[in-house]
């Protein structure tokens, strides 16, 4: 009883946050004193071209690097485990523990040193290289920990019952592996939609995210609209989690 | 790894690329257009234009020293004109392109940052100024009345070293930009002092608790102001006696632009009577438009009568090392 009180006030706490944002967005007022229903930052922000272009970037940006960062992230989780490289995996929490403005402003260091011969400037490439960059560590070592509890005899026997190694790995290390790839194809796609240091600094003309849109908003006190897409943003990831819950599950 | 990150970066600009129309890159603060403007603009001249927004000054400093940002048309304010000039980062406007440059207001024709209109066309401006619950206390007249024990707790001043520092050197009778530092020294005691009486240090943030009436007085930029002066008809502004802080945002050209034609055709729009009237209202602000104001309400909070105008100082920009010096005494000032 008294636990589940417990966990009712972590959580609470934790949510309550969200809870106030998700209220707020239906406020039919324009500041933090409720009015009344309305959909009318609803409305404001579909007609806001500004956010949804910033939204879409975001989407683009998050889902090509995590998809990106998946792949590679957990291929290099697998080659560390097969040669049992300790080195290169404390050099992922390295990548993981560095302050987001020393990754940024190395990054952008790289990039504009590059750009004296490659002739190009920076926008979505740059963003989602970046974003690559630093998804890779948490992909690598969410899979890491499922590879932890992974015998390598299972390969093995594949192998001894005829399969070749690519196809050992497709059908019985992958399978194995699948919820740990989702969780961590999802925590890609978070910290890539929600960052913003590094982001802001490697961003050109064309690649401005939703966060960065958000935060340009706060000079002049950040308006009701962006309660209502955060909101939309909270129901759409919290989508995800469930979907990815079930798909666990299975 | 690296190729394939090049292959869909190769992949994303071709995708870009389908729209033919010439295309020009402006860089704005935040709500600072009207976004029909802009639209207008993309149809009369069939061009596109890519607009994004900026938080600080800082921000588009990052990228615009790089030469090689992107953007054609940037916003800084008038104080950082300036350095940027100094920088080679800013093209020189031609007045022959800018045919409607008559329409600013006669103060912004020849402004004291830069008398002869080369750097940056001037398009909104702020002050800043106190906001006071009118119901609950008597109107300040002075930067000295935000000392009074009576608003002790219901105070806040702007999270910003130039406006505070500057404000308690102008009670002390210095200069608002001073970098003398026993006077910089001096206002750190008065800054300390009042430090108790306040609730924080807020900037915008503090609009919804002046309309809550939670706040009775605060140091704030007009723009904010206004929004909550209309928001709540108990509240009241004024320009203090000793003098107060005028900032102005202009319109510039980067000298990196490949497009500094149709660059001035786009500031040259922004100059026209119907657009600065349109982006003001939008923008909530002052506009340095002449031929627009007449356009728009009037209004005491954005627009100070002449007299307060004239106890008006523009900043100019600090060198890096009275800076320096401001920040570590701001920080000695929150930390103390």
């Amino acid at each position: 009883m008294k636990l589940r009180l417990y966990a009712t006030l972590a959580l609470l706490f934790l949510h309550a946050p969200l809870l106030v944002l998700i209220v707020f967005s239906f406020n039919s007022g324009k500041f933090t004193a409720w009015e009344g229903f309305s959909l009318r930052w609803y409305a404001a922000a579909a007609r806001d071209s500004q956010l949804i272009d910033g939204l879409w970037n975001s989407l683009l940006i998050a889902f090509a690097s995590a998809a990106l960062a998946t792949l590679t992230g957990t291929l290099a989780a697998y080659g560390m485990w097969r040669k049992a490289a300790p080195v290169l995996s404390a050099g992922l929490y390295v990548s993981l523990i560095t302050p987001e403005i020393v990754t940024g402003v190395s990054l952008l260091a790289l990039f504009q040193w590059s750009f004296r011969f490659l002739h190009l400037q920076l926008g979505m490439h740059t963003v989602i290289a970046a974003h690559v960059a630093f998804s890779i560590a948490y992909v690598s070592i969410v899979v890491s920990a499922r590879l932890r509890g992974y015998d390598r005899s299972q390969e093995e026997a594949a192998m001894d019952l005829g399969a070749t190694e690519w196809r050992a790995f497709f059908r019985v290390t992958v399978p194995y592996l699948a919820p740990a790839i989702a969780a961590a194809a999802l925590l890609a796609l978070a910290v890539s939609f929600d960052d913003y240091v590094i982001t802001s600094l490697v961003a050109g003309v064309d690649s401005e995210t939703l966060p960065m849109v958000i935060y340009s908003m706060a000079r002049k006190g950040v308006s009701p609209v962006v309660n209502a897409v955060s909101s939309c943003v909270v129901v759409i990831f919290g989508a995800l989690v469930l979907v990815s819950e079930r798909l666990q599950r299975r | 790894m690296n190729r394939r990150i090049f292959l869909f970066g190769a992949l994303a600009a071709a995708s870009c690329g389908k729209d033919h129309r010439p295309r020009l890159n402006v860089w704005n603060w935040s709500t600072y257009i009207d976004p029909e403007m802009v639209k207008a603009f993309e149809r009369q001249r069939s061009v596109r234009i890519r607009y994004g927004t900026y938080e600080s000054n800082e921000e588009m400093l990052a990228k615009a020293v790089t030469g090689n940002s992107g953007w054609d048309i940037v916003f800084p304010t008038h104080s950082r004109l300036a350095p940027m000039w100094r920088n080679g980062l800013l093209a020189t406007l031609d007045h022959k392109r800018l045919p409607s440059l008559h329409n600013l207001e006669a103060r912004f024709q020849s402004p004291e940052w830069d008398p002869s209109l080369r750097q940056g066309v001037p398009y909104m401006w702020n002050a800043t100024g106190i906001v006071y619950n009118k119901a609950q206390v008597s109107a300040p007249a002075r930067w000295a009345d935000l000392w009074s024990p009576a608003l002790s707790g219901r105070l806040t001043m702007l999270d910003d070293p130039e406006d505070v520092l500057g404000i308690c050197l102008l009670k002390l009778g210095y200069p608002f930009s001073s970098i003398n530092e026993a006077q910089l020294g001096k206002a750190k005691v008065e800054a300390l002092a009042q430090k108790k009486l306040l609730r924080a240090y807020l900037n915008a943030d503090v609009r919804d608790q002046l309309v809550s009436g939670d706040v009775l007085a605060a140091q704030l930029w007009s723009t904010t102001a206004a929004q909550a002066v209309h928001g709540g008809a108990k509240l009241g502004f004024i320009y203090p006696q000793e003098g107060f802080p005028l900032y102005c945002d202009c319109a510039a050209i980067l000298r990196e632009s490949p497009r500094q034609e149709l660059a001035h055709e786009f500031l040259d729009y922004l100059l026209q009577p119907g657009v600065a009237a349109a982006n003001a209202k939008v923008a909530e602000t002052a506009t340095a438009n002449a031929a627009a104001r007449v356009l728009l309400p009037s209004d005491d909070v954005l627009y100070p009568p002449l007299q307060a105008m004239q106890r008006g100082i523009w900043p100019p920009a600090l060198d890096s090392a009275a800076q320096r010096l401001r920040d570590r005494i701001w920080t000695e000032i929150k930390s103390g």
